[in-house]
C-alpha cells in the first residue's frame, strides 16, 4: 500500500487557524502533511498522533528554503514539513503548549504583510484575467442577436462554452481569494483582540471548483492549439455522399481550391461539438463563373444530447434561404427529422436551383446544400447511411 | 536622532534589541539570551523571532553581517541603539512614575 494519500482541502487557503485545525485532525487519523497540489493536500500515512501545526506566512519575496527560518523553528522543537501552496511554511511539533508566535503585535505585522501581498497579487491576477477575457471575447465576436435566435449554432461555431467556463472559473477563484482575504482580516482582528480565532472547515470547494473549470478550459485550449482536435480523414472510403454520386459519373470535379476537397474535415475537442465538413464543386469550364456549376456542401454536427441536435435543426429551419422555406418530410431510413427547402429559382439569374436539407439522426444533425438539377430527396437513404457511419 | 517612530517596543522587541548591545549575534542565540536574561518570563517563539529580525532590518535597527550555514549574524545599528535607549528612558520614566505614586 502506498504511504501517500491524497485529500481534498476543504478549507480556504488563507484561513490559517482553520487550516491548522484541519491538519491537526488529519494527524489524529494518522495522516501527516507532505505537500499540496492545487486544491488537494498529500499526506503521509503513519500512526495517529496528537500534533500541533503552525503555518508561517511567506515573507515578502519568499526564499522558501530560507535556512534561518527552519533553524529557528528546529531550535524551538518544531519540525519543518513543507510548503502549503507556496503561501505558508508548515511546521509541526508534538508539544501541545508550543507557540510559534509569542508577540501578538509581531504576529499581526506578519499577517498584515501577508495580507497586503495577497491583496496586490490577487488584484493583479484579477486585472490580467479580465484583460485575457476581453481579448477572448473579441475573438468570439458573438452578438446578442445570434444568441437569441440561434444559441446552439452559435455555441457550435464559437468557443462560447470555453469562454463561459473561463469566466465562471475565474469568478470562483477570485471569490475564494476574496473570502480568504476576509478570513485573514478576521484572524488579524482576533489576534489584536487577544481572542482565539474561529476554526471552520469550509471555503476550499470554491477554489477546487474554479480550478477544475479552468483546468478543463486549459485542456481544451491545448487540444485546439496543438492540433489534436483535427481528425480529418480521406474522402475515399469515408462513406460521404459526393457530387459525382448525385450528378453521375460523367461529372468533372473542379480541382481548384476551395472547390475541391479530398479529405473530410473532422474536429473533436472537449467542449465543442464534434464536426464534419465537406464540399465539392463541378468544373464549370474556362471563363465560366464557378458559381454556375453544380455544387454540394455537407456539414454535420454531433451534440452531447439529442435535444440539442433537435433544437439546432429547429434553428436552421427558421432561416429563410433566398426565399426557400423549410418543409418537414415524413421520417424515413432511420432519420428522426427531415426538413427540405428549395430556393426561389430564377432561370435568368441562376444557373441551377438550390436545395437544402436538414437531417437529424439522434444527437447528430446534417446540413446539405446542393446546387444542381437532381432531386435530393432520392438520396435520403444514402445520407442516412452516411450519418450512421459518422 | 529618533530611534523608532512607531510607538513603544513590546517586551520581545525590547529584549531582542538588548541582545545585540554587546556583540553581534545569530538568530538562534537570541532565544537563549532572552530566556537567560528574563529567567524564562519572556518567551520568544520562532515565528516571532524570525518576523522580528526581518522587521528590524526593514526599519534599519539591525543589519546583517554574515551568513554561516543556516545561521545569519546581525548587529545593531546606531538607529537601533537609539530606539533601545528611547525605550529604556520610557520604561525608567514609567517606573519612576509608579514609584512616586506608591511612596
Amino acid at each position: 500500500m502506498s504511504r501517500l494519500t491524497i485529500r481534498f482541502t476543504p478549507v480556504n487557503g488563507y484561513d490559517i487557524p482553520s487550516l491548522e485545525g484541519w491538519l491537526e485532525r488529519q494527524a489524529a487519523k494518522g495522516l501527516t502533511f507532505a505537500l499540496t497540489a492545487g486544491p488537494f493536500t498529500i499526506f503521509e500515512r503513519g500512526a495517529p498522533a496528537s500534533l500541533r501545526y503552525h503555518l508561517e506566512p511567506a515573507p515578502s519575496k519568499p526564499d522558501w528554503t530560507d535556512p534561518e527560518l527552519n533553524a529557528l523553528y528546529e531550535e524551538a522543537g518544531w519540525r519543518y514539513l513543507g510548503l502549503l501552496r507556496r503561501d505558508f511554511a508548515v511546521f509541526v511539533t508534538e508539544d501541545p503548549q508550543a507557540q510559534a508566535h509569542t508577540d501578538p503585535q509581531i504576529w499581526d505585522h506578519a499577517l498584515k504583510r501577508f495580507f497586503r501581498r495577497k491583496l496586490l497579487g490577487g488584484l493583479g491576477l484579477l486585472v490580467s484575467g479580465l484583460l485575457l477575457l476581453s481579448l477572448y471575447w473579441q475573438r468570439v465576436s458573438v452578438s446578442w442577436y445570434d444568441l437569441r435566435w440561434s444559441p446552439i449554432e452559435t455555441m457550435s461555431r464559437c468557443p462560447l462554452i470555453p469562454l463561459i467556463l473561463s469566466v465562471l472559473g475565474l469568478a470562483l477563484v477570485d471569490l475564494s481569494w476574496l473570502l480568504g482575504l476576509i478570513s485573514l482580516h478576521r484572524h488579524r482582528r482576533a489576534v489584536s483582540a487577544g481572542r482565539m480565532p474561529p476554526r471552520r472547515a469550509r471555503g476550499g470547494g470554491l477554489l477546487a471548483a474554479g480550478t477544475l473549470l479552468l483546468a478543463v478550459v486549459l485542456a481544451e485550449t491545448l487540444i485546439l492549439f496543438t492540433g489534436l482536435s483535427d481528425r480529418s480523414y480521406p474522402l475515399e472510403g469515408s462513406g460521404f455522399v459526393t457530387l459525382e454520386e448525385i450528378e453521375g459519373p460523367d461529372l468533372q470535379i473542379s480541382l481548384l481550391w476551395p472547390d475541391y476537397m479530398d479529405r473530410i474535415s473532422h474536429d473533436r475537442s472537449l467542449l465543442m461539438p464534434e464536426r464534419w465538413y465537406f464540399q465539392e464543386r463541378a468544373w464549370a469550364g474556362h471563363g465560366v463563373p464557378t458559381g454556375d456549376a453544380p455544387y454540394l456542401k455537407l456539414s454535420a454536427c454531433r451534440y452531447l444530447f439529442p435535444w440539442l441536435a433537435e433544437e439546432r435543426a429547429k434553428e436552421e429551419s427558421r432561416i429563410l434561404w433566398n426565399g426557400g422555406e423549410y418543409q418537414p418530410l415524413a421520417p424515413v431510413c432511420g432519420l428522426d427529422q427531415i426538413l427540405i427547402s428549395h430556393d426561389t429559382f430564377d432561370p435568368e439569374r441562376d444557373a441551377y436551383p438550390c436545395t437544402r436539407l436538414v437531417l437529424r439522426q439522434g444527437d447528430t444533425v446534417l446540413f446539405v446544400e446542393y446546387q444542381g438539377e437532381q432531386d435530393l430527396a432520392r438520396f435520403l437513404p444514402r445520407f442516412a447511411q452516411m450519418m450512421e457511419g459518422l | 536622532m529618533s530611534g523608532r517612530e512607531k510607538g513603544p517596543l513590546t517586551e520581545p522587541m525590547y529584549y531582542v534589541l538588548m541582545a545585540f548591545l554587546d556583540r553581534e549575534m545569530c538568530g538562534t542565540e537570541i532565544g537563549a539570551f532572552v530566556e537567560r536574561k528574563t529567567a524564562g518570563r519572556v518567551r520568544l517563539g520562532p515565528g516571532t523571532l524570525y518576523t522580528l529580525l526581518a522587521k528590524f532590518q526593514e526599519e534599519g535597527l539591525l543589519e546583517e553581517t554574515g551568513v554561516e550555514g543556516r545561521k545569519r549574524t546581525y548587529q545593531i545599528t546606531p538607529k537601533g541603539r537609539d530606539a533601545f535607549a528611547e525605550e529604556l528612558a520610557r520604561l525608567r520614566a514609567c517606573v519612576a512614575d509608579g514609584e512616586e505614586e506608591t511612596r
